[in-house]
């Protein structure tokens, strides 16, 4: 279960997290490094829990994952990453604020505009 | 007397007659169009009439500097190249870094208009102020980096002591797709610029390193600047631990990595590819810039598979997309050699690579037979298929070689039948970037609607931040896909016009505070937004007036097509592009129907005496 933050809501829900941010032991044992790029971690939160409350609650008490994801000294999402819900790229707004269900693979990924 | 950061002088030269002569450059123009694109946009509206077309003699290839090139600011060493291009017959602006954009200043101009047409190939050498036209008939025929390594042992130079940019087999052979390459592997790509050199006979131009011969207004500021652009782009993004390479994966992770001309969006391999793999497993060895501590650019040994042991320049995020995924290669090595094959045969890797992509996937599906092949077995992936064809393509050699050299627009049109809707450009005839664009819209639209032959509004709302703008809710929103574009253009030409790599300088911030230092003008951010729209503006006056019509603005069937995978699955852009493009122009002060820019658009820019001239005299 991530976090106390996420109140008392009954049902609880599994989904998994995959951040494309670059691989650091920093980030903590709950992190499965996959790749230099990629790392993965589960997480368990009540139902009707929205990808940014959860996001929140990740970051808390980990200041390294709170540098990759939020602006300084701010609870704002960087606007610089996208987010992925199983596989695909949807609005900003709309993805953190719906509840998570069951199962979802959420992956978050730098914009990159170079080449 | 020249103001700071600039030379104030303008080499001339006639291939035809063999003239040279300088121009000077009055303050009042500079302040108004700055340098690089901006300036060659002017010389091109100016000069080049539609009755004028790509390889005319009256043709001008305009290659500008701009004023912090040379400056000492890092990277600061890139020059523009705008000219009529084959590609689309309209307007083409390039860049390219190396050191040419500093030692063309150092040689005591800022920048270089060549017109007319040479019996014979000859190079041009610039050297102390004074300019030489040199016989290049025992070059014609090298590929480019035999060219770089030929001239300087003729002139008796090391490599840092001349700038040396070239064409090989393919600007020789008016391939529509050549391009300019110099110092090691540096691309001048977009619009077949390096056909326009052949079509001049001009095989290279030589640029010597002397003693800096302009001032700057605020050394100070200018080394400050510097120093923290340098701190902010180590930290940003992956370039300076991985290159642009670094980015492979996230740009696949986006759905924007072009997988088999677009068959696709899924490429499990893509970890095996990208320069985080690249530099961790492989040997590189740093050859910077001109004064880059970014220095991103690398050489590298392969040091696996069936190209072990091969060296050459590492390639860049779109050499590994066009080499790799386009065509269906999963061996970074065999990308490295075909990235160093493309470089040296002298042709732009993008449309290279949707011409070979389309071809293979003409193969495969039956619609390109062995003899029409001759022999070239073109399954997806087989390097050494590929690595043949390029250099038959450059020679224009065989029915394929032939076809294939008029670029991928033309040559689906000649084949006909179903094909033609599997080739990959705009239909002004444009190549896009090395991505599938159809996982990001912005690019894709702008794309389409530029004016320069490639991207021009540069990145549509990525990093919107940077001036002050918010990053799109939702990349897959039409009309803000379509608005952001218009919101965002500007300023990315306005780093195109100061001579400043934009690897060493993502931030505008940075550009345009090294710009104020060097030049003292203390231009604003609204000041460099209108330098770039000058740009844009000159450009789309003289696409129009050239013929673009509305109806080009979009992209090819499969371009626009809607993705059958991965993350941008089922999104249509087409759905509301009419609509897109209505709005846009009307974002830019332009007619919404026609897409001309309005009077009162070019009087605030200070440029309406077009509207006039190009009104009095019929164009429009």
């Amino acid at each position: 279960m991530v976090g106390g933050a996420l109140g008392d809501r009954e049902e609880v829900i599994r989904v998994e997290v995959e951040l494309w941010l670059g691989t650091e032991k920093e980030l903590g044992e709950e992190f499965q490094i996959l790749s230099p790029l990629r790392s993965k971690t589960e997480a368990e939160v009540p139902e009707g829990t929205s990808l940014g409350e959860l996001l929140q609650a990740m970051a808390e008490g980990n200041p390294r994952l709170e540098e990759l994801l939020f602006d300084p000294g701010s609870s704002a999402l960087k606007e610089e990453l996208l987010f992925l819900k199983n596989g695909r790229l949807k609005p900003r707004s709309l993805i953190l604020k719906e509840a998570l269900s069951q199962g979802d693979e959420i992956r978050v990924v730098p914009i990159y505009a170079g080449g | 007397m020249a103001p700071p950061g600039y030379l104030g002088k303008l080499l001339r030269v006639d291939l035809g007659s063999g003239e040279i002569w300088t121009e000077e450059l009055l303050e009042n123009e500079l302040r108004l169009w700055v340098g690089g694109v901006a300036l060659g946009a002017k010389y091109l509206l100016e000069e080049v009439g539609p009755q004028v077309s790509w390889d005319h003699p009256e043709n001008r290839l305009i290659l500008t500097s701009g004023p912090v090139a040379g400056s000492g600011f890092g990277g600061a060493a890139t020059f523009n190249v705008v000219s009529k291009g084959p590609m689309t017959n309209m307007a083409g602006s390039s860049q390219a870094n190396g050191f040419m954009g500093a030692y063309m200043k150092f040689c005591g101009f800022d920048g270089v208009i060549i017109q007319g047409r040479s019996r014979r190939p000859v190079y041009l050498e610039i050297k102390e102020g004074r300019a030489f036209l040199k016989d290049a008939s025992r070059l014609w025929g090298l590929p480019v980096d035999q060219t770089e390594e030929e001239i300087r042992k003729e002139l008796g130079a090391k490599r840092l002591q001349v700038s040396v940019f070239a064409i090989g087999p393919a600007g020789e052979n008016l391939v529509r797709y050549a391009a300019i390459v110099g110092d090691g592997g540096h691309v001048a790509a977009h619009n077949g610029l390096g056909a326009v050199m052949g079509a001049k006979k001009l095989k290279a131009l030589v640029a010597h390193n002397a003693p800096r011969g302009f001032s700057v207004a605020d050394p100070a500021g200018l080394k400050q600047a510097g120093l923290e652009c340098f701190s902010f782009m180590k930290e940003f993004g992956p370039f300076y631990k991985w290159g642009t390479g670094g980015g492979f994966s996230t740009i696949y992770g986006q759905g924007a990595l072009p997988v088999r001309n677009y068959t696709t969006n899924i490429f499990q391999e893509h970890e095996r590819m990208n320069g985080q793999y690249l530099r961790s497993h492989f040997q590189v060895r740093s050859r910077p810039c001109f004064k880059c501590r970014m220095a991103h650019v690398k050489e590298v040994t392969v040091t696996e598979g069936p190209c072990k042991g091969f060296t050459a320049e590492e390639p860049e995020y779109e050499q590994i997309a066009a080499w790799g995924p386009q065509i269906g290669n999963t061996d970074l090595g065999g990308a490295v050699l075909l990235a160093h094959e493309v470089d040296r045969l002298g042709m732009d890797c993008n449309e290279a690579s949707w011409c070979v992509g389309w071809a293979m996937e003409c193969y495969e599906k039956g619609r390109l037979d062995p003899s029409q092949t001759e022999g070239l077995e073109l399954n997806w992936g087989n390097v050494e298929a590929v690595r043949e064809l390029l250099a038959r393509i450059s020679r224009r050699q065989g029915f394929l070689g032939e076809l294939l050299a008029e670029g991928v627009m033309r040559a689906a049109k000649r084949l006909g039948g179903e094909p033609q809707e599997w080739a990959i450009h705009t239909m002004q005839g444009a190549s896009p970037r090395g991505h599938d664009h159809r996982g990001r819209w912005t690019e894709l639209f702008d794309t389409c609607v530029s004016n320069t032959s490639t991207i021009e509004s540069s990145f549509g709302g990525i990093h919107a931040g940077f001036v002050g703008m918010k990053e799109l809710d939702d990349p897959f929103e039409h009309l803000e896909v379509a608005r952001s574009c218009a919101r965002f253009n500007g300023i990315r030409q306005f780093d195109d016009c100061v001579g400043i790599c934009r690897l060493a300088s993502m931030h505008p911030g940075f550009t345009l505070r090294a710009f104020n230092a060097v030049t003292g003008w203390n231009f604003t951010l609204e000041d460099a937004f209108k330098v770039g729209l000058r740009a844009v503006n000159a450009l789309r006056l003289f696409n129009l007036s050239n013929g673009l019509k509305i109806d080009q603005l979009r992209p090819s069937q499969r371009y626009g097509s809607v993705p059958k995978d991965g993350p941008a699955e089922g999104r249509n852009i087409m759905a509301r592009w009419e609509e897109m493009v209505q709005l846009y122009h009307e974002e830019m002060g332009w007619d919404p129907s026609t897409g001309w820019p309005l009077p009162n658009t070019l009087e605030a820019l200070g440029i309406r005496r077009w509207w006039e001239e190009l009104s009095g005299t019929g164009k429009k």
